[in-house]
């Protein structure tokens, strides 16, 4: 798909809407975001701005009849808004790849071309930004990985994937929290507590905390 | 306090919902139909964010182990207290050791169990509703299992009449296509990316409910929605209703246990007013779409709340002339 | 509607400490407004049910023999009624009121139309006794 070059707002019914920041997905843009989210989370009619991957939805506590105030205010923000260097805390995960942990690295082997070696090897070599949280309680979509490794999401979501899978959505990576549902290629797994509703806040990373993934062993 | 008798599965404690821990990946949860957990609030006098027990399977029985005053809404699933009939959307008086059973709905598929003050389970993260996929909210984060035990806010003989009730939803909002439920769609950011065959398909076909849909997706079956060329669109943040397309055509409609973020192509999104109707067709059973603007959005909304408005104002009358 | 009607309604109005109420129907309007003290109200004498094999509506609504949301009616003519049974209701507005039977008895007819608008103490089903 052609990349925008404007950014774009869309309804998400009378629940919320989208904001897309325009151009290639990268950190500074994404930095932009996490500073509109902080005004915009603000805004009276807004319950939450949530942060996306170079985009953000942001929810109404009642729907706005005049949409068009709200949307002309977003983009004057966004024009507005320098980016926000969040920096957080670096996160070590020791992970292995393939194998029974990796249920669909053949998938990701058949499309990008590249051997399991490369693949992991390539995959732990960016230091990760945290660009958003989403998806389920504590996952973590992270920036940055090679573009070499970019994979489509899988024609039919798998039922459940296992907590702590590593996995490729596209040119986007992550590692889930829990168990569940999911249309990413898994490659591989790590072990970490992300969540616990108990402690505030109940997520253990947040938008700006790195993860530096290291390879713990590969199942060729 | 009541028992859960039966064996049944999937039966969770449901809220309005979780709001305001999106950015934590923590999706809203909470009663795939707001509307008849809102009525058996309104029927016992609740609060508005009382919680209840969401019932998706049947036969489902309870034995309440004190007094307490219940409301059954929801799905008309011919439920009776010691045998004794009682009426969809029905509000009643319980006695220590009566058993409640819900029989298999003669229309709709989720039932709500609502209980005088609400189901006593802690709140967390600002609700009562079950998060099976992060195991917390409402009782140990599951699904109930036989021999649970729950207890109401406000249990014993109620100060508030009981024995009554009130039109359901479906009755007092009807709304219908070509003799089958309709609910309404407002196009997403996507939606012109799809050929123009399959968005006017989607509009006049028939979709059915496939069995693999549940509390976190309709799956829907029909001839499939193709786009012009693939997309790969960036994660982002999505609410119950937004209807997904992955390549195989089929949708999927999100619903209240959904995740907060996706990534397949928007067709629309079901507007929140009518998701309830989604919530209560029955797997098996077929549905259609209306395309709908922000502004009818809205109006539908209002629509719910004016429906509520003045049942709730009705109670409050009935409650006067029953003193 | 009958003066019947119309008193009754003042009755309810009086027993719901409301100060008035308007009520249009085609060809019809109809305003009560009720002043603390200087309304007389005359109660409507208790119907003698178990005297008389009649079943008879507690007030005003419309009367439903069936739920809306089922298919069955309640009760038809041949069933075994008990004391207390649930036999219809009446509704008003959104509002379903239960009407049960003074008394236990074979239903030997239904007088009212399922649907129909009904006053205080309108018979609508009758009863062989048990």
């Amino acid at each position: 798909m052609s990349i925008a070059s404007e950014p774009r707002i869309s309804l998400l019914g009378s629940t919320a809407l989208l904001f897309e920041a325009p151009g290639e997905l990268d950190l500074a843009p994404q930095q932009r975001i996490w500073n509109l989210a902080l005004q915009a989370g603000e805004w009276a009619e807004i319950h939450e701005a949530v942060p996306g991957m170079n985009n953000l939805m942001l929810t109404f506590i009642k729907p706005p009849r005049d949409l068009n105030r709200l949307c002309e205010r977003l983009l004057q923000s966004w024009e507005n808004c320098p980016p926000l260097p969040l920096e957080g805390r670096i996160v070590e995960l020791p992970v292995v790849y393939g194998g029974e942990f990796g249920p669909h690295m053949q998938d990701v082997v058949a499309h990008t071309g590249l051997d399991i070696e490369t693949i992991a090897n390539l995959h732990c070599e960016p230091l990760y930004p945290v660009y958003a949280l989403g998806s389920h309680p504590g996952y973590c979509y992270l920036g940055g990985m090679d573009a070499r490794l970019a994979t489509p999401r899988r024609q039919v979501p798998v039922i459940s994937i296992a907590a702590g899978s590593v996995s490729i959505g596209g040119v986007q990576t992550g590692v889930s929290a829990s168990a569940g549902p999911s249309g990413w290629n898994t490659i591989g797994r790590t072990e970490m507590s992300f969540f616990d509703p108990t402690q505030n806040p109940p997520a253990m990373l947040r938008p700006g905390d790195m993860l530096r993934l290291r390879i713990e062993r590969i199942i060729r | 306090m009541i028992e859960i008798l039966s064996t049944t599965a999937l039966a969770t404690v449901q809220d309005v919902g979780r709001f305001g821990s999106l950015g934590y990946g923590v999706g809203t949860s909470g009663a795939m139909d707001h509307l008849a957990l809102a009525l058996g609030n309104l029927l016992l006098g609740n609060p508005e964010d009382a919680a209840a027990l969401e019932i998706p399977m049947f036969a489902f029985e309870v034995r309440f182990t004190q007094d307490c005053a219940f409301a059954v809404t929801g799905a008309a699933c011919e439920a009776t207290l010691d045998g004794q009939p009682l009426p969809p959307y029905w509000v009643a008086q319980a006695r220590e050791g009566q058993v409640l059973s819900l029989g298999y709905p003669t229309s709709g598929s989720r039932a709500y169990l609502c209980l005088a003050g609400g189901v006593d389970v802690p709140s967390v993260l600002g609700s009562r509703s079950t998060q099976l996929r992060g195991e917390f909210g409402g009782l140990h984060g599951r699904a109930l299992q036989q021999g649970d035990r729950i207890a109401a806010l406000r249990p014993g003989v109620s100060t508030l009449p009981t024995d009554f009730g009130v039109v359901s939803p479906s009755q007092a909002l009807p709304l219908q296509r070509d003799g089958l439920p309709a609910m309404r769609v407002l196009p997403a950011a996507e939606y012109d990316c799809f050929l123009e065959d399959s968005r006017a398909a989607f509009w006049a076909g028939e979709w059915k409910v496939t069995t693999q849909s549940n509390r976190y997706g309709y799956r829907l079956e029909g001839a499939p929605i193709l786009p012009k060329a693939p997309m790969e669109i960036r994660s982002h943040g999505i609410v119950p209703g937004v209807i997904q397309v992955p390549h195989g055509g089929q949708p999927i409609i999100q619903m209240r246990d959904a995740q907060p973020s996706g990534g397949y192509p928007k067709f629309g999104t079901v507007i929140e007013a009518d998701l309830w109707r989604l919530g209560q067709a029955p797997i098996g059973s077929k549905v259609r779409f209306i395309e709908c603007s922000y502004a009818e959005a809205i109006a539908a909304l209002e629509d719910n709340q004016c429906y509520l408005a003045e049942v709730s104002r009705l109670v409050d009358l009935h409650g006067l002339a029953s003193r | 509607m009958t003066n019947q009607e119309i008193r009754q309604l003042a009755v309810w109005l009086k027993e719901n400490h409301l100060a008035g109420a308007e009520l249009r129907r085609p060809g019809m309007h109809l305003v009560l407004k009720r002043s603390s003290d200087a309304v007389a109200v005359v109660v409507p004498q208790p119907v003698k049910a178990a005297d008389k094999p009649l079943l008879k509506t507690p007030g005003l609504g419309r009367l439903l023999l069936t739920h809306p949301d089922q298919t069955e009616a309640l009760v038809a003519v041949g069933s075994q009624v008990a004391q207390g049974q649930l036999v219809a209701f009446l509704q008003i507005g959104d509002l379903l009121l239960p009407v049960r039977s003074q008394q236990a008895g074979r239903v030997a007819a239904v007088l009212t139309p399922c649907g129909t608008t009904v006053g205080y103490g309108e018979a609508f089903m009758r009863l062989d006794a048990a």
